[in-house]
């Protein structure tokens, strides 16, 4: 299936840099962030509204999986609409005004209101089709029905030195071009800041379902997983004013990676025409993701980032005038640079600890200012800051120790175990840029996975009956991390998951499945080497609880088993394709 | 004994306060700025000029500071019109620099945000848009006797009377001419666009001819009675930044005295160079721009010559058979009642023209009026016409014609 959304970015920088004198103007090491304005030409065009999925299934009683079939669910008029404001939402967010262009009127949403206007530019129109034939269709569009408009406006702007008429006059000047265009005078004032386009087109996207069956209190139970991978093309254009038409400024690729959502059903097996919603949730989390990844992206472009300055200097904290206009997010880093003879030169990098209310922009423009640390380098007054692509999202990979010592089975003696070596794998997020709150800053909820062995046989009243154990660990953490200043950083973190402890029976005698639930408490310490890399120590100490001792053919058995101190140590990459995790994304 | 003690207690505590508030050698601080590097940007009112200053300092307060120093600096020392223009002048400011850049805050009436900054070294430098009340400094400057305060000489000539003229006739040049006259006209000159169209009076054409000056803006400066005319040139370029076509515009003016023809400055300003399809407002730019320039130049040639009464210039016409006593008698008037010597132009048989500068005399008519009866020759003088500094005399007896020979 294809999707296809267009919309049109239109920002200052064209008429502004034209226009503007150099005296007055910043040069690079003052740049600042101009707002601008996004035109939405919304339709959403697709190549096929169909999403086949085939289906996995698995029963967790003998523990196989074996296919299942094939569900296809088409994508309505409503969902598409769903999935294009999202996109958009995600590509525009709050720093732009948007422009939307609908089949008998234009709205118009800024900061503080959205107005309907009547306007008679024709909506761009797109169904389905390759990829070629909407970049075709975009181009045709722009050119007939944007670039004459555009062409006539920038050229009398010229003519008036817009940017420097008193607004009573500009008032005048856009009530004459709107008379003389027939194009509402809010809609030209908009187009005056015009100058780059951008068009984004999703790509067929794949679904996978897994039903697994579960088996509680005699009642089958099924677990169902639908997941939906969305490739997203923004496909830039920027307006040539020489030529009067469009040219390609820019193509990037957004990838949702497995976006999945779930649902269970009890009793009877799910059929295809009740999962309707399911679809609907793994659809709106893949197109939320792939937005996500496509900004980033975009962010790497310095006409698309935030850029401002250090406006007051209090220790390691600083501020700049700038907050939630320009959408600013809890936690989201940002470089700090000085321009000097060798050109601009990075010089540490900071993170974002209060954004300024965009009320005080209009109240109280002074005290319009957020708060950033400084995380790691130096800083002074007036260098210049940069936004970092970042989703708040890292993939963690290490090594180290788990403790895991049995000590009774029923009433039996028991040993076996102890503290076993292995990898950990795992992903963490800031809550505080996911939820884009104050009181989540540097909460890091993260996802573990412990995979180890190398531990003592298992040996019940006095006699080996299990070896070669392996363990697992799974589990969710939360950490509280604390900034040390020059990329260190230390905290603590506390959390809960399960442990299996499997071994391998002896003399004929069937594998031992230990479980328990563990709670988990400890201390971390790491190092940034930037925003998107970091190394970390952690020590934690393992409570297991509720622990159980199930072999084949056996009822289950309790069972006693300590914890104690483990130790880990690993690195972390930052990741751009978030998948499921975009859900949680405020 | 005790004395003695006394005594020796007295030498020891002597000895330690002497030591001890021994006056410490203080190198005084130089407020003067360290960067010179300024840019005028614009006359953004005929009292504030905005300049783009950059300073140096080892943190961006003190670079912002040395800045805004700089921009005083500027308007001090360099650009096109520097306030302190002799030697003596800054000789004068040399015992002020350091009160004047103590408290340079006074002047400057916006700062903007940072435009640059840059480390070089240890040092930062910024750039920053200034923008300083020129007036203010000028007062501060005269009320210092920095610079002669020429308020005194304005009270006792008064400032030039101007006009405008143009010797070329495109459209674009009456939009400079109005800027231009604007611009004098709000810095209390007594401005005269000179319209340059109708026709011209006989009499001033023959006056312009007699002179030798063929330039009908001339004759049209000498018809409106100024002291001082502005002739205003326009110019416009095309040009091209990063594919976009540009326009500019510059706008040249050179000021005389209408009584000597006398060319008392000569300037031109430029525009930024702008898209637009129209030339009006890049005119205007420029023509703001020469006249901030000009301005200082015609105050200060005009109030330097001033003390010296002001220019006439008089034009006798009388018969070939009287010419010669008619001469030595006008002469001998004029002399009689100049502040210096009397300068005779080019003369013929029947004409005779003079220049001569004269003290407490406003105009042409109040000079005729003190050359009543100084006169000495054949039949009487007669004004035949008067002008600002311009005076046409008809002397002797009999039917007198006026031929330009």
């Amino acid at each position: 299936m294809k999707v296809a959304v267009i919309a049109c970015t239109l920002s200052v920088l064209f008429a502004a840099n034209v226009m503007a004198e150099t005296a007055l103007q910043n040069d690079d090491s003052q740049r600042k962030y101009e707002r601008k304005v996004q035109m939405e030409l919304a339709d959403i065009g697709m190549e096929s509204r169909r999403v086949t999925s085939p289906i996995i299934y698995c029963s967790t009683d003998d523990q196989r999986c074996s296919p299942r079939g094939i569900w296809t669910f088409e994508v309505n008029k409503a969902l598409e609409a769903k999935a294009a404001a999202e996109l958009l939402e995600r590509l525009a967010g709050k720093r732009y005004d948007l422009l939307a262009i609908k089949s008998d009127s234009i709205s118009i949403t800024s900061l503080s209101e959205t107005v309907d206007v009547k306007a008679n530019i024709a909506p761009f129109s797109f169904d389905t089709g390759s990829y070629d034939s909407f970049k075709r269709d975009v181009d045709k569009y722009l050119d007939a029905q944007i670039a004459p408009l555009l062409g006539s406006v920038l050229i009398k702007a010229k003519d008036a030195r817009y940017q420097e008429l008193p607004d009573k006059e500009k008032a005048t000047f856009l009530s004459d071009i709107a008379k003389e265009t027939s194009v509402p005078a809010d809609v030209i004032g908009k187009l005056m800041n015009s100058a780059f386009v951008f068009s984004f087109y999703a790509h067929e996207s794949g679904g996978s379902i897994t039903i697994t069956r579960l088996s509680l209190g005699g009642l089958p139970v099924f677990n169902i997983s639908f997941s939906v991978s969305m490739r997203v093309k923004v496909l830039i254009h920027r307006f040539d004013a020489e030529s009067g038409k469009f040219v390609v400024y820019d193509e990037i690729v957004g990838e949702s990676g497995s976006s999945s959502a779930s649902d269970r059903v009890v009793g009877v097996f799910p059929i295809q025409t009740s999962q309707d919603n399911l679809f609907e949730r793994a659809y709106m989390t893949a197109a939320k993701a792939a937005g996500i990844h496509a900004n980033t992206k975009l962010k790497e472009d310095d006409n698309f980032s935030i850029f401002g300055t250090i406006d007051e200097v209090d220790g390691r904290y600083f501020y700049s005038n700038m907050g939630e206009n320009e959408d600013l997010r809890i936690d989201a880093p940002y470089t700090i640079s000085q321009t000097t003879d060798n050109g601009k030169q990075q010089t540490g990098w900071s993170k974002v600890r209060a954004v300024a209310d965009s009320d005080l922009y209009k109240t109280s423009p002074g005290e319009y200012r957020s708060q950033f640390q400084l995380v790691d380098g130096a800083m002074e007054y007036k260098d210049q800051l940069r936004e970092v692509p970042w989703t708040g999202v890292f993939f963690n990979i290490g090594g180290g120790t788990l403790p895991y010592t049995l000590e009774k089975i029923d009433q039996d003696p028991a040993a076996g175990g102890g503290s076993m070596g292995g990898l950990f794998l795992g992903v963490k997020m800031d809550l505080g840029y996911m939820f884009n709150k104050a009181a989540f800053s540097e909460k890091w909820l993260a996802l573990d996975l412990f995979l180890g062995a190398g531990g003592e046989d298992i040996s019940r009243n006095g006699v080996v009956t299990h070896t070669a154990p392996t363990i697992s660990y799974y589990g969710l953490s939360v950490a509280h991390r604390y900034n040390l200043g020059s990329g260190l950083y230390t905290g603590f973190n506390y959390g809960y998951g399960g442990i299996d402890l499997n071994a391998v029976g002896k003399n004929g005698a069937a594998e031992i499945d230990v479980k328990s639930g563990a709670f988990k408490l400890g201390a971390n310490l790491g190092y940034m080497f930037s925003p998107t890399t970091e190394i970390f120590a952690n020590v934690d100490y393992y409570e297991p609880v509720a622990s159980t001792a199930e072999q084949k053919d056996a009822p289950t058995a309790n069972a006693d088993v300590v914890g104690g101190w483990a130790a880990l140590v690993g690195v972390s990459f930052h990741i751009r394709s978030i998948g499921s995790l975009a859900s949680m994304m405020r | 004994m005790k004395n003695k003690r006394i005594l020796l207690a007295l030498m020891t505590a002597s000895l330690i306060v002497g030591c001890s508030s021994a006056p410490k050698k203080v190198e005084p601080v130089d407020l003067r700025p360290k960067s010179h590097e300024v840019q005028e940007v614009e006359s953004t009112s005929s009292t504030e000029t905005m300049l783009r200053a950059s300073g140096k300092g080892s943190t961006v307060e003190a670079a912002l500071d040395d800045a805004r120093k700089a921009a005083i600096w500027f308007l001090l020392n360099a650009g096109d019109k520097p306030m302190l223009k002799t030697a003596e002048e800054r000789n004068n400011m040399a015992r002020f620099e350091q009160e004047l850049y103590g408290s340079y805050d006074r002047f400057i009436r916006f700062t903007s945000d940072l435009k640059s900054k840059k480390k070089v070294g240890e040092s930062t430098v910024v750039e920053v848009l200034v923008r300083i009340d020129v007036q203010m400094l000028r007062d501060y400057l005269q009320d210092k006797q920095v610079i002669s305060s020429t308020s005194d000489l304005v009270d006792q000539v008064g400032l030039p009377s101007i006009s405008i003229v143009a010797s070329d006739s495109s459209g674009n040049v009456d939009v400079a001419k109005n800027t231009v006259g604007e611009y004098l006209t709000d810095r209390s000159f007594e401005v005269n666009v000179v319209e340059q169209s109708g026709k011209l009076n006989d009499l001033i054409g023959k006056v312009a001819k007699l002179s030798g000056n063929v330039d009908p803006a001339y004759a049209w400066a000498l018809e409106s009675g100024s002291d001082v005319y502005i002739d205003v040139k326009s110019n416009t370029q095309l040009g091209e930044v990063s594919g976009v076509g540009t326009k500019k515009a510059s706008v040249t003016a050179k000021a005389f005295e209408t009584s000597t023809g006398r060319q008392l400055a000569a300037t031109t300003g430029h525009s930024s160079e702008r898209a637009s399809s129209g030339y009006d407002s890049l005119i205007q730019e420029a023509a703001n721009d020469v006249a901030d320039k000009l301005i200082s130049q015609i105050r200060k040639a005009w109030l330097e010559d001033a003390a010296k009464g002001k220019s006439f210039k008089v034009v006798v016409f009388t018969t070939e058979s009287q010419g010669s006593q008619v001469d030595a008698a006008v002469y001998g008037a004029l002399k009689s009642v100049a502040s210096g010597t009397v300068k005779r132009l080019a003369a013929g048989k029947s004409t005779f023209q003079y220049q001569l500068k004269v003290k407490d005399v406003a105009n042409a008519f109040d000079l005729m009026e003190k050359l009543n009866g100084k006169y000495r020759g054949p039949g009487e003088l007669k004004r035949e016409m008067e002008s600002g500094t311009l005076l046409v005399l008809k002397a002797g007896s009999g039917d007198i014609e006026i031929n330009v020979e």
